[in-house]
């Protein structure tokens, strides 16, 4: 008999635990397959993205004689964008991709999630003015949750300089100016994910690989005394690995290909894609199919060494070898070293500016550390183990505590994956941290822009008075562009800057403003002077008004980020003459800072004027579009490790508990105590996990401080998730703690005490 | 003949049942205090499964058992674990022994069980395995001793908390003759010297030679061995038990 069909029997004709073992390692390779299948499909779903991005982009150019405008608003955090064509009275408009027909004035056309939202609220109508006559395809969107409409508009109703003449889109082959993910995010994103998943899995894996070890090490052993060459001893061990790695491959790209069609359906995380795009190439298929049971293969074999190389060893159950306490050290202490250098850095002020050096150093530490903290486990809770043992009084304490020294290694499988979790949470919340610094907003109110001329007498009054507005004033550039002058009345200034900051505040004569956390201007000198070009309603010039800087100063805090920052001159807005205003201004509004009301005034203004572009202050869209698809896939990531990180814990913690059956039954026949042998359980298991948490929770803050500390933001030290982590620390701890207890059951088994 | 007359431990009629296989049929036994008992037979006649039954592992699906008088039937589990924690020692073939833990914390398990403190627990310990001659390896772990030396802590642990009835099954199968012979003896006057009575399962003649009285097992019937005395007459006799 061969060593595969001696393998194959020992799989097809095992027992119920050998077929247990085979179901498990099996879908743990589906498992881990699906994701490696998704993680190497990420490259080319983000080229569909960008291709299509490309593909769609309007050029401009005389050719068609058709004109258009592009807005793009947010809404939430995806951004809305708007296409309004003008089509010409004859000829041809070139037809965007993924679009039957141009729109005609008075038509639009929707993506599908937009038509879905459109329904959902009838205010965002006002933004897209006409009939929705056709929706969007595939070929003409980056996905299946993007918000795009093209509008079909007259001349008149299009501004005339802003609006453009329409040439033809772009190109699959160019780059987008919308790409899914900035270059700079896809590398700590993939470095975070695979911290998050692939680790667990890796854990899971090697918990799969070498269940039931004790009884499997034993019975090849056996076959070893039988006669079996110690190669083949390793190929029929390898045999069984090959078989669910194989069977799982097949069941994980499977799994792929299940999730990959689900996905267009769902905005889940943030970027949602479509079935094509997320198809395996055929390299991702060979890695898949054929790699991870080559690797299955090569780890089945050297789970067989010891049996294959001692034996008797094995068969007498030996002793096993103390934990290398030198490969643990040799990780850790390198890894510690890089990222605790980074957070001295931190402590004392460094700002370490991002560089080629730094994008290296800073993963390695934190994979160093992470991998260092695993392998240091056995040896740093083996010492304490003995130490605890030799002197507690507690009889459960010395049982968990001596069957940890002597098979610590036991104990890593079992909690090492949960380790990495918490250790790879501490990491992830550092990358939200630097992300979330472009994002975050602590103003009182949100304030929005929009360019005067883009808006009739009537729509300002609107907008003025519409619902959610607070505050309003006009903003004109002075002609050196080095500051505005602000047409607001003192009420108004104060309902625009920081709440009690306005101090000397007198209506009915210009003044200068001062805001002291601002930087101080020459145009702000008492005595200079600024000249500004006037326009009358009809958009003809209208002459000119000179504006003096007084002595009379107003102080005033605007808040962050405004478009009251610049302001160097108060003027009262009666001191223009009526029907007329400033040439280059804009129209500056202030309401509610929440998202919700954010979304709600950005829908009732975009329904006064739909082509005019409103700009929400601070709130950058495509870093919020950005930042939604991270924290997505953050997010998806983190739940994908927790079910690895939970299933190798409960999977390992069975098996051991399975493996200690016999000494169980010794125990039980000697008349022990449910509670002693459950409290125990509760102890062996509770050691290694809050001695790893514990670590990873202090290696998982320095590892996401230096990242924090070389990412360039002005955050370094980031409290406000460190509560949450303790709570998920302690709770993983009480989760792990009561899961072990079904698990000492003190059900005596006479089979297991029969003679050999 | 015996200076307490009262049985400590009691058998009627028992029955073993594993699903429609039937290991152990009618077997009456009587286990007096001082006593050492053998119980021979070939391999699979079942000798395994009276020893779990009358140690109170195994619940009979016929007949009673008894200990002291208290019939195992009516014992919660809580206390037949008490009763087999305190009352009862076991030595088997391979020892059972802990291998992670110490040979002065396996030999005092049983009072650790029951609740005593590790100090005094180990200082009980102490001079049963120096009688053992164990003396020397209290700190040791029981994975680095020989076979006949993990005998001995096993025994140890049976004898530490002077049970009532210690259960041996095959105590010597895992070990030479000569081993065997000596760990044999040393347990045997351990027990005999503190009143414990020893239900011994063996395969071996020799070690069987060792009892004060013999039972045969065959087929799961239980029977008096031949020229054995009966401990309720005295007389020698070969009735079969069932």
């Amino acid at each position: 008999m061969t060593p595969l069909a001696l393998g194959l029997r020992l799989v097809l004709r095992g027992s119920r635990a050998t077929r247990v073992r085979f179901l498990l390692m099996t879908l743990g390779c589906a498992l881990g397959v699906a994701c490696l299948a998704a993680a190497l499909s990420i490259p080319a779903i983000l080229a569909a993205h960008d291709g299509r991005a490309a593909g769609r982009e309007v050029q401009g150019g005389p050719s068609s004689g058709a004109l258009f405008l592009e807005r793009k608003d947010p809404f939430g955090n995806r951004p809305l964008t708007r296409i309004f064509i003008s089509p010409p009275e004859t000829g041809t408009v070139p037809l965007p991709p993924g679009v039957a027909r141009v729109p005609r004035p008075g038509e639009v056309v929707v993506s599908p999630a937009l038509g879905d939202l459109l329904a959902e609220r009838p205010a965002l109508k006002g933004a897209l003015p006409g009939r929705v006559v056709d929706t969007i395809g595939p070929a003409g969107l980056t996905g299946p949750q993007e918000l795009y409409a093209y509008v079909g508009r007259t001349r008149a109703q299009l501004p005339p300089d802003e609006a453009r003449p329409l040439g033809g889109y772009g190109n699959r082959w160019t780059a987008p100016d919308e790409a899914a993910i900035d270059d700079g995010t896809v590398a700590p994103l993939r470095f975070t994910l695979c911290c998050l998943v692939l680790l667990p899995l890796f854990v899971y894996l090697s918990v799969c690989v070498r269940l039931s070890a004790e009884a499997r090490s034993r019975r090849l052993a056996s076959l070893r005394l039988l006669g079996l060459s110690a190669r083949d001893t390793m190929r029929v061990s390898a045999v069984e690995t090959l078989c669910a790695a194989a069977v799982g491959a097949v069941l994980g790209v499977g799994l792929h290909l299940l999730v990959n069609a689900w996905v267009e359906r769902t905005g889940w995380v943030g970027l949602a894609w479509y079935p094509a795009d997320g198809l395996p190439s055929v390299w991702t298929l060979a890695a898949c199919l054929l790699g991870c049971p080559a690797l299955a293969y090569l780890a089945g074999r050297r789970h067989a060494k010891e049996a294959a190389l001692r034996p008797l060893a094995v068969r007498r159950q030996a002793q096993p070898g103390k934990p290398r306490r030198w490969l643990a050290a040799l990780l850790v202490l390198p890894g510690l070293g890089i990222v605790t250098a980074y957070c001295v850095l931190g402590v004392v002020g460094v700002h370490v500016e991002p560089s080629a050096v730094t994008s290296f150093l800073v993963p390695a530490g934190a994979q160093l550390t992470g991998a260092g903290i695993v392998l240091a486990l056995p040896p740093v809770t083996a010492w304490l183990a003995a130490r605890v043992a030799a002197t507690t009084q507690r009889l459960p304490l010395t049982l968990a505590m001596r069957h940890h020294e002597t098979t610590p290694g036991a104990a890593l499988r079992v909690v090492s994956g949960l380790v990495l979790l918490v250790y790879a949470a501490s990491l992830t919340q550092g990358v939200l941290v630097e992300l979330d610094q472009v994002s975050r907003r602590t103003a009182p109110n949100q304030e929005y822009e929009v360019p005067l001329r883009q808006v009739t007498p009537e729509q300002r009054t609107a907008m003025v008075k519409t619902e959610g507005i607070s505050g309003n004033a006009v903003a004109a550039e002075v002609p050196s562009r080095e500051g505005d002058i602000l047409f607001a009345t003192c009420t108004e200034l104060e309902k625009l800057a920081t709440p009690g900051t306005v101090r000397g505040c007198v209506d009915g004569r210009p003044l200068a403003l001062h805001d002291p956390f601002a930087h101080t201007e020459d145009t702000k000198q008492p005595g200079t002077t600024h000249l500004v070009k006037l326009r009358d309603e009809a958009g003809q010039e209208a002459g000119s008004a000179r504006f003096t800087v007084p002595e009379e100063t107003v102080t005033f805090a605007a808040v962050q980020p405004s478009a009251l920052s610049s302001a160097l001159l108060l003027v009262p807005p009666k001191t223009l003459p009526p029907g007329v205003h400033p040439a280059h201004a804009r129209l500056v509004l202030s309401g509610a800072p929440e998202p919700e009301a954010v979304q709600a005034t950005l829908d009732r203004l975009a329904g006064i004027a739909p082509t005019a572009q409103i700009d929400p202050v601070g709130i950058v869209i495509e870093s919020l579009r950005q930042l939604s698809i991270v924290k997505g896939l953050l997010g998806t990531g983190m739940v994908l490790g927790l079910v690895i990180g939970v299933a190798a814990f409960l999977v390992s913690a069975t098996d051991r508990a399975m493996d200690g059956r016999r000494r169980t039954a010794t125990l039980t026949l000697l008349g022990i105590r449910t509670r002693t042998l459950r409290a125990a359980q509760c102890a062996q298991v509770l050691l290694p996990l809050a001695v790893g948490i514990g670590g990873a929770l202090v290696a998982g803050r320095l590892a996401e401080s230096s990242y924090l500390v070389t990412g360039g933001g002005a955050v370094f030290w980031d409290g406000e998730g460190l509560p949450l982590l303790l709570l998920s620390g302690l709770g993983v701890l009480a989760v792990a703690g009561l899961a072990s207890l079904p698990m000492a059951r003190r059900h005596l088994d006479p089979e297991l005490l029969r003679r050999d | 003949m015996y200076p307490n007359p009262a049985p400590v431990l009691r058998a009627r009629g028992v029955d073993v049942r594993y699903g429609a296989q039937l290991a152990v049929q009618g077997a009456d036994l009587t286990l007096m205090p001082g006593e050492v008992v053998a119980v021979t037979g070939s391999s699979g006649s079942g000798k395994s499964s009276l020893l779990h039954c009358l140690a109170g592992v195994l619940a009979p699906a016929a007949g009673s058992v008894s200990f002291e008088g208290r019939e195992y039937g009516a014992l919660e589990d809580e206390e037949l674990s008490a009763l087999r924690r305190e009352r009862f020692g076991y030595v088997f073939q391979h020892g059972e022994l802990l291998p992670e833990l110490t040979v002065e914390e396996n030999a005092s398990l049983p009072l650790r069980l029951a609740g005593q403190r590790k100090g005094p627990a180990h200082r009980a310990a102490t001079p049963v395995l120096e009688r053992l001659g164990m003396g020397e390896l209290v700190g040791r772990r029981v994975s680095q001793l020989s076979g006949g030396q993990a005998q001995r802590v096993a025994v140890a642990r049976a004898l530490v908390h002077e049970p009532a009835v210690v259960f041996a099954d095959e105590p010597t199968g895992a070990l030479d003759s000569v081993n065997a012979a000596a760990v044999l003896d040393e347990f045997l006057t351990l027990a005999r010297g503190r009143g414990t009575a020893v239900l011994l399962v063996t395969h071996d003649e020799g070690v069987a030679s060792h009892a004060d009285r013999r039972y045969v097992m065959c087929d799961g019937r239980i029977s008096l061995g031949r020229g054995v005395p009966s401990p309720a007459t005295g007389e020698a006799t070969a009735r079969s038990a069932s």
